[in-house]
Order: structure tokens, then C-alpha cells, then sequence
């Protein structure tokens, strides 16, 4: 595994075509991650922010994203070198997104990527060796689930549908209990992309807990406590209702404790437990 | 009530259980009273700013009315493994007191089927609007809503 600081940055070579123009874009801090994509000033699929610190050239390794106002994040990731593109990689036809098309595509082995070189709106496609045609959103998010590609060719095309999967990307720091930067991502979608009923439920489901104060009391559960501690361990594995020193229901399931419950017309609210097997 | 700089910090407090019962885990554990709006009844849940998200039993969450509710699918990272569910959110569980006020949480918490046991109360969702203070010597839970 190839390591080291940002300084070895000579360790990249420059996508073919692009010449020393890409290297001094990547000296300004552009790296292709195994998760999200970073590029100066922005992160592709994750979160909106630049790199800062000691960055490993290749393999496994922590990224603080600065946030600007938002505030920072730490990233556990992947770093790949951007390989060399092949030599019978076709150049598209010129036009005045020329430079960006071509930026937009790294390659390797195993994976396709695209970065935010390739202009908002623009939808690309590329196709592997078996024609089968990649679109845009196949082309991302870059993980390492990606199918094994060959590209012969690629082609753009000028749409408004070309977003980035903001939902997905959310969903899975999510998962990785990321909710600070899930948070952000959110907080930095466009306002044209919330209309996706994907994102109006993850902004729903991570939006900050609402906290008022509610006038009401318990009595205190000190005697419910010592019976839970005392006989706890004869009810393994059941439902137990307890009201000050007293069980009033136990029960194989919480249905049936509540139906007990229920036919005993109980006045005091009792303390619910089921207790550990 | 706890003060801080002379101001309310904390707006109630509770007695909470530290003793494992049963079988299981037997180290302690702080456990609180805590009341699910929809349930109507007083439970324990353990209190963890460790873990991501709040977690209710599945026949809890049944009771509740949220096991089979809309949300965001996601798989849990638990000391049980990972355990499929959904993030539900608007979920009202009231913090009970035993002195001063109590609070309500509109909270979202993770319910699933493959839950084995344990009600918890997590960080995200629900614990992160909160503060908090524990007194040992009492065994007191302080609790109260960031201004």
C-alpha cells in the first residue's frame, strides 16, 4: 500500500490528455475517496467542505472535512490514487465542456468514477465494453460496489434530471451513525432537490428532538425497585407489573400484561418491566 | 433543581435503578423512568450517550403503535450485531419526574423486530436537546431542556 502526506502528491499521474493541468488541480487538495468524492472546496456525494491535515495518498485513513460555519467532521475513507487512463480511451467530441467532460472520469481496474468537474445539468454517459450504456447515475455514488468497468467511450448530454443521490449519500452516513454530517449534507442540498420524498423523510427522521417541559410527576419507584432487585429473578424472562412493594401482573407478554391490566382496573400507574432472562 | 451561574440548569429530577435484574449483563447500569405518550405506562430504559439512537422493545414499540411505521430503514451497529429496522420519528415519550417538571420528548428512536431486549435512551433523536446530571450518592437524574 502506497502512503504518505500530501507532499508525495507526486505519486499521481495525470489523466491522459489532461497533461500538468490536472496535477495542479490535484496539488490543490483533490481526492478521489472510497466513499464520497473530495474535491477543493467541495465533496461530491457527501459532505460540502475541504480537506485539512494529513491526507494518505492511498488506503485506509481519517479526513477531517472542514464544514465552514457548519463546523468539522472526522471521515473514515478510502484513498485512491487516480490512475492512468488507458490509451485507447476515446476523447469525446470537442465542445465547450470539453475540459470538463474529460475531468469528470478517472478509471481504474476495478472502479468509474465521476467528480464534479463535469458542469451541474450535465448528464454523461459512458459505456463499458459490452456497450452497456452507464449513465450518470450509475456513475455514482463512487463505492467500492461499483461493477467492474471498461469504458470505450463517453458522451454528454445536456439534462436538468443530472443530481447527485443526496438521499443515498445521507442514508449511508446514516447508517455509519454520521448524523452530524448527514445533517450537513442535508442542510446543503439544493433547494430544487427537496422535493424527493426520500429526502423530505430523512429530514424529518434527523431533525433535532423537540424538548418541552410537561407538567408531569411519578411517584417515587423506590419500593418498586427493591421488589424488582428482591424477586426480579424468579420472573426471568417475564412481564412484571409492580405497584409500590406489590406484583399485581406478570405475564408471558406485554399484550397480555396490559389485558391483565386492563381487567384489574388498576387506579396508580405501576411500573412496567420485563425483566432479563 | 441544579443552577448554573445562578440560572436553572436542570427543571426536574428522578430516582433512577442501577441494579441488573434477571439474567444478562449483570454490571449496573443506569436505568430511568421514562413514559411513551402512546403506551401511557411507566417504564425503565437504560440510559446511553453511547448509543446512536434510542431503542424500544419490539412488543413496546408493537404497543406503541410505531413497529410497523414509516421511516428510514437502516441497519443498527449493536453489541448484538447488526439489527435491520427503521427510524421513526415523532415519537412522544415523556421524561417523568419525581420532582419539579418533567419533559416531553418528540424524539425519533429505531424500532425493530430483531430488537432482542432493552429499552434504551440514545444520543441522536433524543438525548442531544437535553442536559443532563447523575448524583451516585442518590442515585438522582437531573434533567432539564437546553434553552
Amino acid at each position: 500500500m502506497n502512503t504518505g502526506v500530501i507532499g508525495a502528491l507526486n505519486d499521481f499521474r495525470p489523466l491522459a490528455g489532461a497533461g500538468s493541468q490536472v496535477c495542479d488541480v490535484l496539488e490543490e487538495s483533490r481526492y478521489m475517496l472510497g466513499g464520497p468524492i473530495i474535491q477543493s472546496g467541495r465533496l461530491l456525494g457527501g459532505v460540502l467542505g475541504t480537506v485539512s491535515g494529513q491526507v494518505a495518498i492511498a488506503g485506509p485513513t481519517t479526513i477531517d472535512l472542514s464544514l465552514g460555519d457548519i463546523g468539522s467532521v472526522s471521515v473514515n475513507c478510502n484513498i485512491d490514487r487516480i490512475p492512468l487512463l488507458p490509451r485507447q480511451f476515446p476523447r469525446p467530441a470537442r465542445s465547450t465542456s470539453f475540459r470538463a467532460l474529460e475531468e469528470a472520469f478517472a478509471l481504474d481496474s476495478t472502479k468509474l468514477w465521476a467528480d464534479t468537474r463535469a458542469p451541474r445539468g450535465l448528464d454523461i454517459e459512458a459505456a463499458d465494453t459490452s456497450k452497456r450504456i452507464l449513465s450518470s447515475s450509475s456513475l455514482l455514488p463512487c463505492t467500492p460496489n461499483l461493477p467492474k468497468v471498461m469504458v470505450t467511450f463517453i458522451s454528454e448530454k445536456r439534462s436538468s434530471s443530472s443530481r447527485p443521490p443526496y438521499a443515498s449519500l445521507v442514508h449511508s452516513l446514516v447508517e455509519k451513525d454520521q448524523i452530524v454530517a448527514a445533517r450537513a449534507l442535508l442542510g446543503a442540498v439544493p433547494n430544487e432537490a427537496m422535493g424527493e420524498p426520500q429526502l423530505q423523510v430523512l429530514r424529518r427522521v434527523l431533525a433535532p428532538p423537540k424538548v418541552t417541559t410537561r407538567k408531569i410527576m411519578d411517584s417515587d419507584r423506590t419500593r418498586e425497585y427493591k421488589w424488582l432487585q428482591e424477586h426480579g429473578h424468579d420472573y426471568r424472562g417475564k412481564w412484571v407489573a409492580v405497584d409500590g412493594s406489590f406484583l399485581i401482573a406478570v405475564a408471558e407478554s406485554l399484550k397480555e400484561l396490559l389485558t391483565k391490566l386492563k381487567d384489574l382496573q388498576v387506579i396508580r400507574r405501576p411500573l412496567i418491566h420485563h425483566m432479563a432472562e | 433543581m441544579l443552577k448554573l451561574n445562578g440560572a436553572d440548569f436542570t427543571i426536574g429530577c428522578s430516582r433512577f435503578f442501577d441494579t441488573a435484574v434477571g439474567g444478562g449483563e449483570q454490571t449496573a447500569k443506569i436505568y430511568v423512568k421514562i413514559m411513551p405518550e402512546a403506551l401511557g405506562l411507566t417504564i425503565l430504559a437504560q440510559l446511553d450517550t453511547g448509543a446512536a439512537w434510542s431503542i424500544f422493545e419490539p412488543e413496546i414499540a408493537a404497543a406503541m403503535g410505531i413497529l410497523d411505521a414509516e421511516g428510514v430503514p437502516v441497519r443498527l451497529s449493536t453489541r448484538h450485531g447488526e439489527i435491520p429496522g427503521h427510524l421513526v420519528d415523532g415519537v412522544s415519550v415523556a421524561i417523568l419526574a419525581d420532582e419539579g417538571e418533567g419533559l416531553n420528548v418528540n424524539a425519533t428512536v429505531f424500532v425493530s423486530r430483531d430488537w432482542p431486549r432493552g429499552n434504551f435512551i440514545g444520543y441522536s433523536g433524543f438525548l442531544e436537546r437535553i442536559r443532563i446530571g447523575l448524583d451516585p450518592g442518590d442515585n438522582s437524574f437531573h434533567f432539564g431542556p437546553i434553552p
